[in-house]
């Protein structure tokens, strides 16, 4: 195989590895917020709990993120020698950003880990919001650098940061995110549900996780529609693309996102029975699939351009040799990294449940 | 000062500040997975694994913002060094993701697993090791252009060159003074005067290996690029202020007195040549392809750019002095709660 398929691959799968963790990292602190918001208004220790278990997995993602987002900032430069000396004076601003974005947000997350004991209650939900913002502007500037790669104009800061896709696509990014993050929740806690679990600190934590995400797949419709129309004005190529893959992936966005509304709306009526549980497992799933296919679906949609209408992706890819070697390490690693993220997050999870922490904290 | 000039300082101070914390960090790493080994892990261990913290998470973020911030003033580094690294660049990047992923697993598990212990001491010097290797390339000599203008690397040319290894040797032995002071600095002031003892020798251990490292440095680099060199010389007093630095700070340590001035001396000491070096390279950031002038990034960018790293120091400086206060220096923890 050539170089450039090689190049092309790895950086997919870097990618599309990055946006789970990225996700997440955007997404749960939104609900953290929200937990503990509630919490300390209604003195709900339950409500507490919940923020407080979450955001000691959310550590580890953030963790696991680091890595992704270091390997994607500087491995650009290898796969991607000429892009970056094309685009690099332009995408180097927003990229930047981000990392400074993320520092906000991974400083903010260990004090308020580590602060629980020490702040009052309102102090303490107040750290939510710089990693909320963090979180948040993290997902923005992503997102900039992308849509600037669909619209390109100018090269001055102002021009790159507001680029035309930029309005819409954050709007739809950001959407999605919350979303996902949302029914991420969701579903974990319906599995534990349907596993038989049915104290009401779960009831509690599924409310949060499917009305935000009811919320947001009402947002992520609409947002979902402007990128369309977006498209529609500016990318019509996009659209018509007939083939069988990006038709299948657009589709589906919307699909999973129509069937998440009917699910919430449903949920609303029947609450916590069995069969919902089952449907919410499956929504959770849906909603992460959809993400992924919106990324590829926006990177694929643009080929063969890197830089839409100024530099061809073949163009952009690197003239050294080595790229199977490297592809075939990174595959080990991002096994390797998969796995230990999982096993620690369900050794933190099940070892210490949140059965055995309530009853070591006194709540019923 | 032009914003090129403006841009490679801060550039250049990020950098610095990621040597030193990545250095305590990598040493740490080192000593952790000996004192396991020798058995004298009862000792050591429980002050040195406060490091691995947060802090780690910051240390990262100070890389990226280097490298990405000298991406967007010169896009012919990353051209240049891209295509030339990308096989020992990527094995930098997944030595760093290693280590990345056993601090997410030691996070909220055991620390003390062997393996881990070994793999975080192992990343903690070849990292380093592998990293170093690009400033070396910075010198010229590795890195040529083709007739066909495509950029090639010459790894033969860099593993048979003596200054190649003399930069690889300074790194290692300073990643490991570097941290022994910081962590006999920060035993002391836990009160565990066994551990500051056995880090304290440390410390003594890899002193005048740095100097005989910084010697060989001066010796290869007249071989390799001579231009270099001069510059250097033109530059003396700042490598002579680093030496009396070391002095005062082996001085302290020996005497096992103010061992938080004698830290701060310590990072004196690679403050003045790191910043001597940096400026006796000048004007070549890529030699001798690529100059402090070539940057052709627009005024406006420019000029965001310098604001963004400026905000950048300016965040980041103090949220690492909160975090180490938080989470090295809070004295019930220090002692092991």
């Amino acid at each position: 195989m050539d170089t450039f398929l090689l190049s092309r691959i790895l950086t997919g799968l870097t990618l599309g590895f990055h946006i789970i963790f990225a996700t997440i990292g955007v997404g749960i602190p939104l609900l953290l917020a929200i937990a503990e918001g509630i919490g300390v208004w209604r003195k709900d220790p339950h409500y507490i709990l919940l923020a407080k278990r979450w955001s000691r997995g959310l550590a580890i993602i953030v963790s696991i993120e680091v890595i992704t987002g270091t390997i994607i900032s500087l491995s650009l430069s290898f796969l991607w020698p000429n892009f970056m000396r094309v685009a690099g004076h332009a995408i180097s601003l927003p990229l930047f950003w981000y990392t400074f974005a993320f520092f906000v947000e991974a400083f903010f997350l260990a004090i308020y880990i580590y602060s629980w004991d020490y702040l009052k209650p309102t102090r303490h939900w107040l750290l939510t919001l710089p990693i909320l913002i963090g979180g948040c502007l993290t997902g923005v500037f992503f997102t900039i650098i992308n849509a600037f790669m669909n619209t390109p104009g100018g090269i001055t800061p102002w021009e790159v940061l507001f680029n035309d896709a930029m309005p819409s696509m954050v709007f739809h990014v950001l959407s999605s995110t919350y979303l996902s993050s949302a029914f991420l929740l969701a579903a974990i806690t319906a599995y534990l549900i349907l596993r038989g679990k049915n104290h009401t600190y779960y009831k509690k934590g599924l409310r949060i996780c499917v009305i935000t995400g009811l919320f947001f797949s009402i947002i992520n419709g609409i947002s979902g529609a402007k990128s369309v129309q977006f498209m529609e004005q500016f990318q019509p190529g996009k659209l018509s693309d007939s083939s069988l893959l990006m038709q299948t992936f657009y589709y589906f966005m919307i699909g999973s996102g129509i069937y998440i509304i009917i699910l919430s709306g449903l949920y609303l009526i029947f609450k916590n029975k069995k069969w919902l549980m089952s449907l919410i497992l499956l929504g959770g799933v849906l909603a992460f699939l959809s993400m992924e296919f919106g990324w590829i679906y926006t990177e694929v949609g643009r080929q063969p351009w890197v830089i839409q209408g100024n530099l061809l992706t073949e163009a952009g890819v690197t003239m050294a040799s080595g790229v199977e070697i490297i592809l075939f390490l990174f595959v080990i690693l991002y096994f390797f990294l998969g796995s230990i993220c999982s096993v620690t997050l369900i050794r933190l999870f099940s070892r210490y449940t949140p059965e055995q922490e309530m009853e070591q904290l006194g709540i019923s | 000062m032009t914003y090129e000039l403006l841009g490679v300082i801060l550039l250049w101070t990020f950098l610095y500040g990621y040597v030193i914390i990545a250095s305590i960090d990598f040493g740490a790493g080192f000593f952790l997975f000996y004192g396991k080994w020798r058995k004298k892990d009862h000792i050591i261990n429980r002050t040195i694994e406060r490091y691995m913290s947060p802090v780690w998470e910051i240390t990262n973020v100070l890389l990226v913002f280097f490298f990405i911030g000298l991406v967007g003033f010169y896009p012919e580094i990353a051209y240049y060094y891209g295509t030339a690294l990308l096989i020992p660049g990527s094995i930098a990047l997944i030595l760093l993701a290693i280590r990345g992923g056993i601090y997410a697993f030691s996070l909220y598990g055991k620390k003390d697993n062997f393996i881990s212990l070994f793999l975080y001491g192992a990343t903690g010097l070849l990292i380093p090791a592998a990293l170093s290797t690009v400033l070396t390339i910075s010198e010229g000599g590795y890195i040529y252009e083709n007739q066909s203008g495509i950029v090639v690397f010459s790894p033969v040319e860099l593993i048979t060159s003596p200054y190649s290894w003399a930069v690889v040797f300074l790194a290692i032995v300073s990643v490991l003074f570097i941290s022994a002071s910081f962590l006999t600095f920060y035993a002391n002031r836990a009160r565990d005067y066994k551990a500051m003892e056995l880090l304290r020798q440390f410390a003594l251990l890899w002193s005048a290996p740095t100097i005989v490292a910084s010697v060989l440095i001066f010796a290869t680099i007249q071989i390799h690029n001579d231009w270099h060199f001069k510059n250097m010389i033109h530059y003396s007093w700042m490598f002579i202020l680093s030496l009396v630095c070391f002095g005062i700070a082996v001085y302290l340590i020996n005497k096992k007195e103010k061992l938080g001035l004698a830290f701060i001396m310590v990072m004196l000491q690679f403050g003045f040549a790191f910043y001597g070096y940096g400026a006796s390279h000048l004007p070549y950031l890529l030699y001798p392809y690529i100059m402090l002038d070539s940057s052709n990034v627009n005024p406006q960018m420019g000029l965001a750019l310098v604001i963004s790293f400026i905000a950048g120091l300016v965040l980041v400086v103090p949220s690492l002095y909160l975090l180490l206060k938080m989470f090295l220096f809070n004295l019930n923890s220090v002692k092991g709660r």
